[in-house]
């Protein structure tokens, strides 16, 4: 069994199936004259998650290829960055949640110095600003509540 | 004499100071990211989508197109240099460009490859303005059933030119659907998987979308392996190629403009599949065919034609009829919404100056590259040696600003991190993200024409068969479809893919 494809077709099959289940019984499927809003998600779910089971069948009997190695460090810390942003614009402002979030993206490399990283981030924030404050004039709150701004 | 009288409006628009600036920006961004590995075009325009918020209409398509085509020059010169593919589509010409380079024809292969990047780009430019025009009058006779028909094709021959499994594919389309039906129904009011979520309430926007599934998950496959490239520059001494040389160019230039024309037009075609295409026709073609794989000119200047054809021409489907063939062109019609335009037949007639200035700046832009790109190598060059861990932090921050502003609602945030992870497992699943994006675009339109056509039939499904243009575009669906699953093709599909 191909490991990869069995996965893939599990997981058309869950999100298929959890749409069109949803929306079977949460929202009014109407009739073919009048669609309701829940008539498309419906058949397109079942329609994906038939096409996990042809994708899970596929596999059958064919050699599982590996996943090969991913990136732990950079995935996660690239996954924090932009929640950190979110999480950090209302309270820090604009311009400390960029460079905390930055900071901590620059560290998915394993071969970057904390000081070529500190600076990197200065250098980002710099020219965003520039780009977005100076120039496009776009309204952001540059220093947040949390740090008397 | 309507063509001239357009044409000159076209550049006209093209030619305002602004609008040469904008191009000569895209154009110069794209050449950018064409050389840089590790960020493609799609990723670049989704970042940049809310800057062009502030612009006029048409200075903003003008600097998207040229990031889109500016990659495919750029993207050419690493490939002949040092063997690395900046993007897709000059995957095939790293094969003979950089058997040039090593054998002393650097200068060559790169002007080679830049003029006969310049004469597609000028030919289909004109090929646009010539059937641009017919193909709206017609689009603007669709009713539903045409519109949903025609989408549902689309969508379908954009399997045809992924990678991989057909299967998954189809899959990657349905759940790009299923993404779409995000959000409040636009007939009943209705909220729709928004589970309660006011930020789900106007559904998933389209920019963390694209930039996590192109751009953070690019990144994610990149820092799977950090070893140093080895750069190892060849020296560039002359550009100019011999006589021989430009006499076996001519044929591959032109067949190649015609093809990557042709295959241009098709969803999920342009750049790439035209390069692949390009080249095992010349092989064919060709007396010597033993030479190609080490050196041959040709198989640098029929792909190279190709796919700045194939690129160019895949911007008709998008400004008659309103459908992307490929995510850049989803992006494109993003941006056009922004704007506050409505995509579709009626950019031609209501927005002249946009539609034949966009036109105008194609042929500008291509104009441009060839001078930015032949003086300018030592440049791009040297862009290499930048190593990858000061570039990704500044893609990160351009992804995260890019989709905040749009709306300024840090939801969107979020999304990047949801759609980078989702993207970077279908790539170790092996499914590609552009049939999502595709699905995601499309869904919503594919909707709204299906209960539209329903309404007008009064629930009657026959209406796709009864209308002959419906019932024709829906026969080449299910034709592609049924192609599409035979075995023959399905091993030839690979066999392009793979081979080469």
């Amino acid at each position: 069994m191909d490991r990869k494809d069995t996965t893939a077709g599990l997981l058309f099959i869950a999100v298929g199936g959890f749409f069109a289940l949803y929306a079977y019984s949460k929202l009014r499927m109407g009739t073919l004259l009048h669609m309701g809003p829940g008539f498309f998600p419906v058949v397109v779910g079942v329609i994906l998650a038939l096409l996990g089971l042809g994708t899970i069948l596929q596999a059958v009997g064919r050699p599982s290829v590996p996943f090969g190695v991913i990136p732990w460090r950079g995935v996660i810390l690239i996954s924090l960055a932009p929640i950190i942003l979110g999480a950090a614009m209302a309270g820090l402002g604009f311009v400390p949640a960029l460079a905390l979030s930055l900071l901590v993206s620059a560290f998915a490399s394993r071969k970057i110095s904390p000081l070529v990283a500190v600076m990197l981030t200065g250098f980002l924030v710099a020219l965003s600003l520039l780009i977005f404050d100076v120039g496009l004039g776009l309204p952001l709150r540059l220093f947040g509540p949390w740090i008397g701004g | 004499m309507e063509l001239v009288h357009n044409l000159v409006l076209g550049f006209a628009t093209a030619l305002s100071l602004s609008n040469l600036f904008y191009c000569f920006v895209g154009a110069l961004l794209g050449t950018l990211i064409g050389v840089l590995p590790g960020i493609g075009a799609p990723a670049t325009i989704a970042m940049l989508l809310p800057i062009t918020f502030t612009m006029e209409p048409s200075s903003a398509l003008i600097m998207l197109a040229g990031i889109f085509y500016g990659a495919q020059y750029g993207g050419s010169t690493t490939a002949i240099l040092v063997n690395l593919p900046g993007e897709s589509s000059s995957v095939v010409t790293a094969i003979d460009g950089y058997q040039m380079a090593r054998k002393g024809r650097a200068g060559p292969a790169l002007a080679v490859a830049a003029i006969g990047s310049f004469v597609a780009g000028s030919v289909s430019t004109l090929l646009i303005a010539l059937f641009a025009p017919p193909l709206t009058l017609i689009a603007l006779k669709f009713g539903p059933a045409e519109y949903a028909s025609l989408i549902l094709l689309g969508l379908i021959i954009s399997v045809a030119l992924a990678h991989g499994s057909v299967i998954k594919a189809l899959a990657m389309i349905a759940l790009g659907l299923l993404l779409g039906t995000i959000g409040t129904d636009i007939y009943t009011g209705t909220e729709r998987f928004s589970f309660g979520l006011l930020e789900l309430a106007d559904g998933i926007d389209m920019i963390p979308l694209a930039v996590g599934l192109f751009g953070i998950a690019e990144m994610l496959r990149n820092l799977e392996d950090e070893s140093t490239r080895d750069v190892w520059v060849q020296k560039v001494s002359g550009l100019m190629p011999s006589r021989e040389e430009a006499r076996r160019s001519v044929g591959p230039v032109l067949r190649g403009t015609a093809l990557g024309s042709l295959l241009g037009v098709l969803p999920g075609g342009g750049a790439m599949l035209s390069s692949f295409a390009s080249y095992a026709f010349e092989k064919k073609l060709s007396r010597h065919p033993e030479e190609f794989g080490r050196g041959a000119i040709e198989a640098v200047a029929g792909p190279e034609s190709a796919n700045n054809a194939g690129a160019q021409t895949s911007f008709i489907p998008m400004l008659t009829l309103g459908i992307p063939s490929n995510p850049v062109m989803a992006l494109m019609i993003g941006a056009m919404i922004i704007q506050g335009l409505v995509p579709g037949p009626n950019i031609a007639k209501d927005q002249p100056e946009l539609f034949w200035g966009l036109i105008a700046s194609m042929w500008i832009g291509n104009f441009i590259l060839v001078l930015l790109n032949l003086p300018l190598i030592g440049l791009w060059i040297r862009m290499l040696a930048i190593p990858y861990y000061l570039l990704f932090p500044a893609i990160v921050a351009f992804s995260m600003i890019g989709a905040y502003t749009v709306d300024n609602n840090v939801f969107d945030l979020y999304f990047i991190t949801l759609f980078g992870l989702l993207g970077y497992l279908l790539y170790k699943l092996e499914c590609e993200p552009a049939p999502l994006l595709l699905g995601f675009i499309l869904g919503p339109m594919l909707e709204e024409h299906l209960r539209r056509a329903m309404v007008s039939s009064r629930g009657s499904l026959m209406i796709f068969i009864e209308r002959p243009i419906s019932a024709a575009l829906l026969l080449l669906a299910a034709l592609a479809l049924i192609l599409l699953m035979l075995p023959a093709i399905t091993s030839k599909r690979e066999a392009v893919f793979v081979e080469e």
